[in-house]
């Protein structure tokens, strides 16, 4: 079964309404483009976002609606080849999530207050190492699933903001390289039918 | 083409040899037992990546350095009575952690495993097959073969490819570093702390790195491998353990302790392995440590004499005092408090509040003015919204580095992760105290209280020295000193 592109974009803002918690118009166009806005009024008026002071959120039909339109496309997507990426995808998940914890807290558990120039150079450094293998797996896993070919863009977005404004490693209220990781790997879980607590156990969350 | 012995006979070129071997040679001069170890230089690595195979002087020079180490410690590579086996290690003239490969146990064949499980008992041999079969291919990309001399050239010639390698290549590209350096190879006798009773494995702090006391700390695995203390898979003994049933082992290693700390002029973090009573060091550091480790270490370092004045102040980050500077768990209270949950620190600060089972519910009582607690068994992204109104942060699952630690730090909510499967039902309606810096949640609203006085005797003189009136104003000093 393939989707419509009309179903994809909606599963897209819907999962996206989901991820983000709230919807404004700007992260509406992180997920869909420049039809965000116009698509946001019309899932509104369609009772499946209800708009609110902070965005809109996801209204129990609109979840229903999201959990109708994920499981079309994990049966479309099939788990066999996605299982194996997702098996590759654990290195460099456990790399980035090392090399954050690194920008934050220098050796010995201190917080990093970001006066050594050196220091922060070189964990930077290591985020690009983890974009090299990443890049090219989240292109595979793509070519599987194609709602998530804009994590290859935003990732990228990410890290080509990230010299001039480091918020964009692991800021979760921005697009940053880290939350939309951590939306990638929520989406893998997903489409895997896998649950989170027993990917923590496994020691992946 | 000689290899490069590094029996400390001479000083050597850091750049020819790479930090790796540049340390043991070091280790060596001091006088102290280190694994015999013999390195190709970066210009073979060159050489081998133009050629796109070792060369057949680099092959020789190979079997000499084996035959080095054979004759050193009495063993044969490949033998059938006290085999030898081997590391193969990378080392750049500059460090890049962990962006290239080494393969442990070379010379693992069906005659060496024999011959360790005769000498040594079955399970020593499984260990080190199993070990030495998952690094080989992961590393060589191939099974090994049989011969142990084979195993060695294809070994040395993937480490030398792993300078290459998209992780180490993006690495170097970022960093502005050429590609034409080369990486050593440095090939290292292994030392086994699972051979008897007499053997074993563990870590020093030349002083206790979370106090900052001068007081050694360590700790001792008996009949394991070094990997078996990182990986945490043990609970190990404290050093007394080591002390009371090795106790001249004890002090030699106490004695080199000492020396290392005297040499790097720096708390070492000093990796050991007892192999049938002989002791060897693996590995020296300096220590990681806490932000009131290191300023009470620091400020001894002057007071022995070792560090001038500026030599101490340098040591220092601005963080490391304004730490010492933030507010805490009233310790009179704690001490009488109940612990609720127990976990892994995952970002320090106190937070106080009621306890909530998801984002929505800590969204909604936020709004309604009260302070929250969120404590939910992981977080998905969709959580995010309930961290930010949260006061404190708890999960029952994943570490320091999952998701939930990397944002709660991000937000700079106290957080502590991994409390363990289940005790959330129990805590949901109730008040506690969170310490993120200690990984312990309390029950009931304790009195948090600054956590260095103003008349800590070592941030006093700290105060003296930068020539401030208060501790308080010393985070700012440093960071101008910094800039």
């Amino acid at each position: 079964m393939t989707m419509t592109d009309t179903t994809s974009t909606e599963l897209a803002l819907l999962q996206g309404a989901r991820l983000k918690g709230r919807l404004t118009p700007e992260t509406a166009a992180v997920f869909v483009g420049d039809e965000g806005q116009a698509l946001l009024q019309e899932l509104e008026a369609r009772g499946l976002l209800k708009a609110g002071a902070a965005g809109a959120r996801l209204t129990p039909e609109g979840r229903e609606r999201l959990a109708s339109l994920l499981g079309e496309e994990r049966e479309a997507a099939g788990a066999g080849a996605l299982t194996g990426l997702y098996a590759e995808f654990d290195e460099p998940n456990h790399a980035l999530k090392e090399v954050v914890t690194a920008w934050q807290l220098r050796p010995g558990g201190t917080v990093n207050d970001h006066s050594d120039a050196d220091y922060d150079r070189e964990v930077l450094g290591r985020v690009e190492a983890v974009h090299a293998v990443a890049a090219p797996l989240v292109e595979r896993i793509a070519a599987e699933v194609p709602r998530l070919a804009t994590y290859s863009r935003r990732l990228a977005a990410a890290l080509a903001r990230l010299d001039a404004d480091h918020r964009f490693l692991a800021n979760p209220l921005v697009d940053s390289y880290h939350q939309v990781w951590f939306e990638l790997h929520e989406d893998l879980l997903g489409l895997l039918g896998l649950d989170r607590e027993d990917e923590a156990k496994a020691g992946r969350a | 083409m000689e290899p490069i012995l590094l029996d400390g006979s001479v000083e050597l070129d850091r750049d020819l040899v790479g930090g790796k071997a540049w340390a043991v040679n070091h280790l060596r001069r001091l006088g102290l037992p280190v694994p015999p170890a013999f390195t190709l230089g970066t210009d073979v690595c060159r050489t081998t990546l133009q050629d796109g195979a070792l060369s057949a002087e680099a092959t020789k020079a190979l079997d000499v350095g084996v035959r080095h180490l054979q004759s050193v410690l009495g063993r044969s590579f490949g033998g059938a009575e006290s085999p030898l086996f081997v590391s193969v290690r990378s080392g750049a003239a500059r460090s890049m952690p962990g962006m290239m490969d080494t393969v442990l146990n070379v010379g693992t064949t069906a005659t060496t495993l024999a011959a360790l499980a005769k000498e040594h008992g079955a399970e020593v041999a499984d260990d080190v097959g199993v070990r030495f079969l998952h690094l080989f291919e992961k590393v060589v990309g191939a099974a090994p073969p049989e011969d142990p001399f084979e195993q060695l050239l294809a070994a040395a010639e993937a480490v030398f490819r792993s300078w290459m390698s998209p992780r180490a290549t993006a690495y170097r590209r970022h960093h502005g570093l050429p590609d034409g350096g080369g990486t050593a190879v440095t090939v290292q006798a292994m030392v086994f702390g699972n051979f008897d009773q007499c053997s074993g494995t563990g870590v020093l702090f030349t002083r206790n790195p979370l106090s900052g006391t001068c007081v050694p700390l360590g700790e001792w695995l008996p009949l394991a491998q070094g990997e078996d203390v990182v990986s945490g898979r043990v609970t190990p003994l404290p050093l007394d353990a080591l002390a009371r049933s090795m106790p001249e082992i004890h002090a030699e290693l106490l004695e080199a302790a000492q020396r290392l700390e005297a040499d790097a002029r720096d708390v070492q973090d000093v990796e050991f392995t007892v192999e049938s009573g002989r002791l060897w060091l693996l590995q020296t550091r300096s220590a990681k440590r806490s932000a009131e480790a290191a300023v009470r270490i620091a400020v001894s370092m002057q007071r022995e004499g070792i560090l001038t004045t500026s030599e101490a102040v340098a040591r220092l980050t601005p963080g490391d005092v304004a730490a010492m500077l933030r507010p805490r768990v009233d310790p009179a209270a704690a001490a009488v408090a109940t612990v609720v949950a127990k976990g892994e620190p995952a970002c320090p600060g106190v937070g106080v509040g009621l306890v909530v089972g998801s984002a929505n519910e800590a969204e909604d009582h936020a709004d309604a003015g009260e302070d929250v607690v969120l404590a939910t068994p992981t977080t998905d992204p969709d959580d995010v919204h309930g961290m930010v109104v949260a006061r404190a942060i708890v999960t029952e699952l994943g570490g320091s580095t999952s998701h939930a630690a990397v944002v709660s730090r991000e937000l700079d909510r106290p957080c502590v992760v991994g409390c363990g499967a289940g005790f959330l039902a129990d805590l949901v309606g109730r008040e506690v105290t969170v310490d993120g810096g200690a990984g312990i949640v309390y029950e009931g609203r304790l009195a948090v209280v600054p956590p260095a006085s103003g008349d800590d005797p070592d941030l006093s003189l700290l105060t003296q020295w930068l020539g401030v009136e208060s501790p308080a104003m010393l985070p700012a000093a440093l960071g101008c000193l910094a800039d």
